[in-house]
């Protein structure tokens, strides 16, 4: 874990603006912030206020990184305004990141809802890199419509860099190219090896509950082979101001990801 | 070291922690005694009640600037040893933030304890006396015992001639009391098991936050981006308190404790096992600030002896 001390501010220039669905957008932002798949930073707005994002770009790029954006409230609004040229401030990145250590010889399962595929897309980037490392890599992802699919061109990329990758609406429409169903279908679909794969989670609480109904049950994969990423409420990101705790955890400091069989007895408590 | 002084002396000392530090302590204002900025020794109060609100207030204060500069050195005069033992534990969890004073740069003139009605600190060690830089007895005959606990007390207290007492330790305030010390808080993790125990104790709470506010040991805030008239805008940390609604509201006001039973319950769990868990002390020293203030009139120590009362029922 980065050793940050205190709230150090750091100012970025916009470079690039890109409107990728409706109410969303990406950055490209010059500068290293020099982050590990799957932590996060704060983007403070004088006036407004700060807000939690993960950085989606390629880790191993020092000159620029990508911040996906969706307006979400006042201040997740106010940013998606920003135009190219305006700094942001930042500060960051907090929290230990998906654990790529522990994937080596393993078959991985990337599993996605919506905004989900924000922090998972820098660990494919990196997945991708030192692919011989792994046996399988698989990506299946959900989307409520093809209007709210973000990173479109990567995902058809990935259809043949990735051993096996499922898209997945809700509603589709005429020129959708991926499935129609829950993701859940889709895991009911896969042919999983239980004793050596290591899934990864990310999205909406409600996805998690359904996915490990699948993956526990069905599946027959141990908790402590997935990995989930959680969101809270947060303020410092150091462990101080105690608004994202899990039970005995916090998502800043002991997270934001968490192994199922760890995080599951506190969630609630 | 430990010296036998009287009152002259003890103003002297004062006088010369106050020519170095920035010195806060108890004084009285309009018929109160109130905790706050003290610039007299003749001003200085000693053995007192807990005040309201603690050493919070001076080195973590509501609306704290981020960018502004701190004050270089503080004496915080006459607290009582809970306070003092609530504020190692508050360095434990800031000292590794830039937001608090550096320690280095804090005095601690401890005095004797006056007790409340309302304490109970000989649950959690609260009473100890230690970790101080001065700590100052009350004896007969206007006289005061003065113990020198570290370097920084030694410097003051060499700077008077001083004549050595004969005493060996301070007295004891209270007799440690171990009731909760058979593994401590075991039933305090489990919510789901005593749900009804903690439904039948916020269906009394009015959920105000006052024992947050009051508590040394709460330091939860929030960050609030003010807009001054002048167009400016400065970051500032905010007292916060785990029974406000907007505590736990993540994107879209998805609120992750809605109810009052689940806020109520993160105070306690906060406290006594998450605390316990990040720093290897509940985050408690028996002060009795939560009951005073408590307006529904909850009396936070019979909740942790019925809780552990429930528990021992079922063996």
């Amino acid at each position: 874990m980065k050793d940050n001390k205190g709230l150090k501010f750091n100012k970025y220039k916009i470079v690039n603006k890109e409107q990728a669905t409706p109410d969303t957008v990406i950055y490209k932002i010059a500068g290293d912030l020099n982050f590990s798949p799957g932590q996060f930073v704060q983007i403070s707005l004088p006036h407004f206020g700060e807000a939690t994002f993960a950085p989606c770009s390629d880790p191993n790029n020092k000159e620029f990184f990508n911040l996906c954006i969706r307006d979400q409230g006042s201040t997740s609004a106010a940013l998606t305004k920003l135009q190219v040229g305006e700094e942001m401030i930042i500060r960051g990145p907090y929290g230990n990141g998906w654990p790529i250590g522990k994937l080596i010889g393993k078959d991985i399962l990337l599993l996605v809802g919506g905004m989900g595929i924000v922090p998972i897309r820098p660990l494919i980037y990196e997945l991708l890199k030192y692919k011989k490392e792994f046996k399988k890599i698989s990506l299946l992802a959900g989307f409520k419509t093809p209007h709210h699919l973000l990173f479109n061109e990567d995902f058809l990329s990935w259809k043949t860099k990735l051993d096996y990758m499922q898209v997945a609406v809700e509603k589709g429409d005429r020129n959708w190219w991926g499935e129609c169903c829950m993701i859940t279908e889709l895991i009911k679909k896969m042919k999983i090896d239980p004793k050596n794969t290591v899934t990864m989670m990310c999205g909406p609480e409600i996805m998690f509950q359904f996915c490990n109904e699948v993956l526990c049950g069905t599946k027959k994969i141990m908790k402590n082979n997935i990995y989930v990423s959680m969101e809270r409420r947060m303020e410092c990101g150091v462990g101080l101001c105690q608004h994202c705790n899990i039970g005995k955890y916090y998502v800043c400091k002991d997270g934001p990801v968490f192994r199922l069989d760890k995080i599951e007895k506190e969630i609630g408590r | 070291m430990i010296y036998l002084i009287n009152k002259h002396q003890l103003n002297n000392i004062i006088e010369k922690i106050q020519a170095t530090y920035s010195s806060y302590g108890y004084r009285r204002e309009d018929d109160k005694v109130i905790f706050g900025k003290v610039k007299s020794p003749s001003q200085t109060k000693f053995f007192q009640e807990n005040g309201t609100i603690t050493f919070k207030k001076i080195l973590f204060p509501n609306n704290l600037d981020v960018q502004a500069d701190k004050e270089d050195k503080i004496v915080l005069l006459g607290i009582n040893p809970c306070d003092n033992n609530a504020l190692q534990i508050f360095y434990k969890q800031f000292q590794k933030s830039n937001l608090i004073i550096d320690k280095k740069n804090l005095f601690v003139f401890v005095s004797e304890c006056k007790q409340s009605k309302y304490c109970f600190c000989e649950y959690f060690d609260g009473q100890k006396i230690q970790n101080y830089d001065l700590y100052l007895q009350k004896e007969d005959d206007d006289k005061f015992t003065l113990f020198v606990g570290s370097k920084k007390g030694k410097i003051i207290a060499d700077k008077i001639p001083l004549k050595k007492s004969t005493e060996r330790k301070p007295r004891e305030i209270k007799r440690p009391n171990n009731n909760f010390s058979d593994n401590p808080f075991s039933a305090m993790g489990q919510k789901e098991k005593y749900k009804d125990f903690w439904i039948h104790i916020s269906n009394n709470c009015f959920g105000c936050g006052s024992c947050s506010v009051v508590c040394p040991l709460c330091f939860c805030f929030r960050q609030e981006f003010g807009n001054d008239l002048n167009g400016d805008s400065k970051t500032k940390l905010c007292w916060d308190s785990c029974f406000n609604k907007e505590f736990s509201e993540i994107q879209n006001r998805f609120d992750l404790r809605p109810k009052n039973v689940d806020r109520l319950y993160n105070w306690y769990h906060h406290k006594f096992v998450r605390g316990p868990h990040e720093l290897g002390v509940p985050l408690c020293t028996g002060c009795g600030r939560c009951m005073k203030a408590c307006p529904a009139n909850l009396n936070q120590k019979n909740i942790m002896e019925a809780l552990e009362e429930k528990k021992n029922d079922e063996r």
